[in-house]
């Protein structure tokens, strides 16, 4: 009996280690769907099986404060791969994705990425979202060589804007244009359709994103004649906003701008219904799916408008979104799309290099994406001045008393 | 202006209240083991989602719900009680070991959740036709709070009666001084553990699904277990009222340190006035504390 307790105790210890510590996804893909079992085993194959397979490198947040998000990428990209094996592989060799989980850490995400590159051999890797997080790549990056796909909003992450203005060569943003630019679009879209004038700031100072977003929402917003009337702050741990609410709702403001990610969004907007604030919400594409479905009453939204990359109710998502909820048993989100696109786009460019070479594939992230048919455009072109998305537009959308509609397609 | 400081005293009391029902099922082992209960939070967010799992598949209204939870969350806390400390208890394991193993099944329970619930956030269904209600016309009170500000009170009063006047609490108090001697007394050790763990369980249950319709159900709930043992060190280690005094002056802390220093500020005053509380009061508002083993 002591034996079968001390096992049961030591198999429980070891499960722990292996879900929260920063070791490779493969358990979350085989608890989803028994089918997708090769996954996990072909992402623990040691290098020297590799030889015939093209290794992709992801890193995400699978287990920390961001696990929601990270894992929506991971899972976007790994289906996008399991498709393009089935159909052949890239340049008739299959894909070997390893991945690893950073646990929202700089120090883990450049772990995983001098593993990704010295030991796995990755010839490219997909990372998140995060801009702080991505950035903690650009020096390392440089020096291994390795080339790196992400969604950081921030301009920063890509490019030296406050310095040389060079981009940093081996990151790339892919999927979505930069946050003052998408800030842009709905600014500009606020100021010429509607008669708001003041406007409240709420934002997650510690998210980067929701940062450049509100710089970028800020320079425009006055030049067009806009007030501020206030603005107000929370991190990215807090739970309770009443007090920042309640600052807004007595500062006069007709809308509140806020890009905070969803959790905080559908918290803030049922706090602010608790205060009786009914003014409209100026926001990111957090406010897309699933923001209206996780609130109690959808209706205390009664206005809002936000832009967004993909709206997944568009008929032309469907069967990703079918294929996405069959592979992993959960709707599709935003996160997954960019995952998804940005894998296709790295296919795109291993097919114009000819090879897995790193350089190659740098080079033909630089000169050779154009056109591609993805799920955020039919026309994708990266910019290779820029390392970022060119004319990428973005979807407008309003709420209406819980109501989503599409209004417009803006670029920036 | 008036309003604006009594709607802070009415946010702060809710999201004390908040604080208040994690740190009472936390205290209560604490005050029993004297050891700092961090799988605590990992019961909430597992039973956070179970019971979004029979929401979604039973279409239960709230009640029927909150007690079917309560139950699991019961008998899952008693089985990571098994798992993790049942074995430790009886071996006299050093006390460190009882942290690194509340620890550790804690991430684990988390760790399961984010498996299961990877890569999207989920919202219970709306189980009230109002979510708060006015007061006057510049305050409100949200719905949710008043059910954890009332759970709060009544859990304290129904512990305080367990504990002090049923055979039970006798014998939970006697295992909480010398476990030797209790046993010598004829209580049977293992029984009485395993009730305290379900009677904390059902509690994590609660605070875990009031604390999912309050914000919304994603892994890092468990994240808000450091709030409750917060709470219940300003409240006296251990001690059973203590844990919603605690709450509730945490909350209250932190809601006009948002309004007078804003929110980046915020933790850093509220963590020193908590020191400064601590190093006049080291025994809490209660007044009473319990040492801890760790």
């Amino acid at each position: 009996m002591k034996k079968l307790m001390a096992m049961a105790m030591a198999t429980i210890m070891v499960l722990s280690l292996l879900a929260g510590c920063g070791t490779n996804s493969a358990a979350p893909e085989a608890t989803q769907t028994p089918a997708a079992t090769q996954v996990p085993a072909e992402t623990q194959a040691p290098a020297e099986s590799t030889a015939d397979k093209i290794v992709i490198g992801g890193i995400n947040d699978l287990t920390g404060s961001r696990s929601v998000t990270g894992n929506a990428i991971n899972n976007g990209v790994t289906l996008a791969i399991e498709e393009i094996n089935a159909a052949g592989g890239i340049l008739g060799r299959q894909i070997e994705y390893i991945i690893y989980d950073n646990k929202n850490d700089g120090q883990e995400t450049i772990n995983a990425y001098t593993r990704l590159a010295d030991v796995d051999k990755a010839s490219a890797v997909i990372t998140t979202d995060a801009s702080g997080i991505f950035m903690s790549l650009i020096e390392v990056s440089t020096e291994k060589g390795v080339p790196v796909l992400g969604m950081p909003s921030d301009p920063r992450a890509v490019m030296d804007t406050e310095g040389t203005g060079e981009v940093y060569p081996y990151c790339f943003l892919t999927g979505q244009c930069n946050a003052p630019q998408q800030a842009a679009i709905i600014a500009q879209y606020v100021a010429e359709n509607t008669d708001m004038k003041k406007a409240a700031l709420f934002y997650d100072q510690s998210n980067a994103y929701a940062v450049a977003y509100m710089n970028g929402f800020r320079d425009l917003w006055t030049s067009k004649g806009g007030e501020i009337t206030i603005e107000q702050t929370c991190n990215s741990t807090d739970q309770d906003f009443s007090t920042q609410l309640s600052k807004i709702k007595a500062s006069g403001a007709e809308f509140i701008c806020t890009p905070n990610p969803t959790a905080q969004l559908v918290i803030m907007v049922q706090q602010a219904a608790q205060l009786g604030l009914n003014i409209p919400y100026v926001g990111a594409q957090d406010m897309s799916d699933p923001f209206l479905s996780l609130l109690d009453d959808p209706t205390v939204v009664s206005k809002a408008y936000f832009q967004s990359s993909v709206y997944m109710g568009d008929p032309s998502l469907d069967d990703f979104c079918a294929n996405y909820e069959a592979r992993f048993g959960e709707p599709a989100t935003i996160k997954a799309v960019n995952g998804y696109d940005s894998m296709y786009i790295l296919k795109a460019a291993i097919e114009a290099a000819g090879s897995d070479d790193r350089n190659a594939i740098k080079n033909a992230m630089e000169a050779s994406i154009s056109n591609l048919d993805l799920l955020c455009t039919d026309s994708y072109t990266e910019d290779g001045t820029t390392h970022s998305p060119k004319d990428l537009g973005m979807a407008v959308y309003e709420i209406t008393d819980g109501v989503l509609e599409y209004k417009d397609y803006l670029q920036p | 202006m008036t309003y604006y400081y009594i709607q802070l005293i009415i946010n702060g009391i809710a999201l004390g209240s908040v604080y208040s029902l994690i740190a009472l099922g936390f205290t209560l082992i604490f005050s029993v083991l004297k050891f700092s209960n961090f799988s605590h939070g990992g019961v909430m967010v597992v039973s956070a989602y179970f019971a979004y799992i029979v929401c979604k598949n039973w279409n239960l209204g709230f009640v029927p719900m909150i007690l079917v939870t309560v139950i699991f969350g019961g008998l899952l806390s008693c089985l990571a009680q098994l798992i993790g400390f049942e074995r430790l208890r009886r071996t006299k394991g050093s006390s460190m070991l009882f942290f690194v193993s509340s620890s550790n099944l804690g991430t684990l329970l988390q760790n399961i959740v984010i498996l299961m619930f990877a890569s999207s956030y989920y919202s219970y269904p709306a189980f009230f036709s109002k979510s708060y209600f006015q007061i006057t016309e510049n305050l409100t009170i949200a719905v949710t709070d008043m059910i954890m500000l009332g759970l709060s009170a009544a859990g304290i009063l129904i512990l305080m009666y367990i504990l002090y006047k049923t055979r039970m609490g006798i014998s939970i108090r006697a295992l909480s001084m010398d476990s030797d001697t209790a046993k010598l007394m004829g209580i049977n050790v293992s029984l009485v553990m395993a009730l305290t763990f379900f009677i904390s369980g059902m509690l994590a249950a609660i605070a875990g699904v009031l604390c999912g319709m309050k914000f919304l159900l994603y892994p890092q709930l468990k994240d808000l277990v450091m709030k409750g043992m917060t709470a219940s060190i300003l409240g006296g280690l251990g001690n059973i009222s203590g844990a919603l005094y605690g709450g509730i002056l945490l909350g209250l802390l932190e809601v006009f340190m948002t309004s007078f220093v804003g929110s980046s500020l915020q933790p850093a005053c509220t963590f020193l006035f908590a020191i400064i509380f601590l190093i006049f009061r080291p025994q809490g508002i209660s007044g009473k504390f319990v040492k801890e083993k760790v």
